[in-house]
């Protein structure tokens, strides 16, 4: 037991994520279990050098293992809210869009009240982030180490609400950089309205079937 | 005599999605010893050269991963996706048409 405890110590200062480190330590009980060695700390810097090329290397290989994920990941995102638009998902965006027009033909003549909707689109944006950056959170104390996906994760949790508040800060605020007309605010905030709820769907549907499982 | 490593790690993807239509999943340090039994110790898996592969072949979505806690550790299963069970019949037809055409420049008669 000891023994092990000295283990994770080694490989923990040279190791970031918990993916990277149970892979590293589990390789190295084995072929420390397969070895007629006795054991000492000085083999498993051996087994490190040998199979792995150094803790360089797998530091190395960690960088690279997170930019390969990473990439897969926006692309699995990117397809699940093209996919949207093809059946049986377009009939989710049918319906938005349809209370998109009928908001927008309700209230074109008649003074609507962009503040409360806005509100809401921001409300729900950020609960998302909130769970995004408390999973990433409350897996870091539980785990004692990030994933290699929390990256990911941070980046995607918080990339609707940046996107959105560009757009008011930008748009539709009373301090913006361009004034544009009620009428094209309206438009704006229902175009907000719209891939809000798509970017929200999309990332329930990605945590669920792709980011959960990995949680060990 | 040593097999010189640098001669596989071109097939080194196909080598692993090879191992794992055979058996149904393996974990990293699993592949390393079957490789080593297969070429009697002639081939080892070194270098850090296992492990980028593989999560190559993760991020390409020809493996699947799943994790399992075993004594007291937690170990990372790799298994052929769908995807990877299509492409391990392409990877091992480019693999076998290397070697015809490497036993054609080399001159090299076939031993099987």
């Amino acid at each position: 037991m000891e023994q092990r405890q000295e283990i994770s110590d080694y490989i923990s200062t040279a190791v970031k994520y918990r993916e990277t480190y149970y892979e590293l330590y589990d390789h190295i009980i084995n072929a420390l279990n397969d070895s007629d060695e006795v054991y000492c700390l000085n083999h498993v810097a051996i087994i490190i050098n040998r199979d792995f090329g150094g803790f360089k290397n797998i530091q190395l290989t960690e960088t690279n293992y997170q930019k390969q994920l990473n990439k897969k990941y926006i692309s699995y995102f990117r397809s699940e809210m093209l996919s949207s638009f093809s059946y049986p998902g377009i009939l989710n965006n049918a319906m938005i869009f349809a209370l998109c027009i009928i908001i927008y033909f309700g209230k074109k003549n008649q003074p609507f009240n962009l503040g409360s909707m806005l509100v809401a689109i921001q409300l729900s944006l950020s609960i998302i982030c909130l769970f995004g950056f408390y999973k990433i959170v409350a897996n870091r104390l539980k785990f004692l180490r990030y994933s290699i996906l929390d990256n990911f994760l941070g980046y995607l949790c918080s990339f609707g609400l940046v996107l959105i508040n560009s757009f008011l800060s930008v748009f539709i605020s009373k301090d913006g950089l361009f004034d544009i007309s009620v009428d094209s605010k309206l438009i704006l905030a229902l175009t907000l309205f719209f891939f809000g709820s798509l970017y929200a769907r999309t990332f329930i549907k990605i945590y669920n079937q792709k980011l959960n499982v990995l949680a060990i | 005599m040593t097999v010189n490593n640098e001669l596989f790690k071109g097939t080194l993807q196909t080598i692993i999605l090879n191992l794992l239509v055979e058996n149904e999943r393996m974990y990293g340090y699993e592949i390393t010893q079957k490789v080593k039994a297969i070429t009697q110790g002639e081939l080892m898996l070194k270098e850090g050269a296992l492990y980028p592969a593989l999560h190559k072949l993760e991020a390409d979505g020809l493996l699947e991963t799943t994790t399992e806690v075993v004594d007291n550790r937690v170990r990372k299963y790799y298994a052929l996706s769908k995807d990877g069970e299509k492409e391990v019949i392409n990877k091992l037809q480019d693999a076998k048409d290397f070697i015809a055409h490497l036993q054609l420049l080399l001159n090299l008669k076939p031993s099987f």
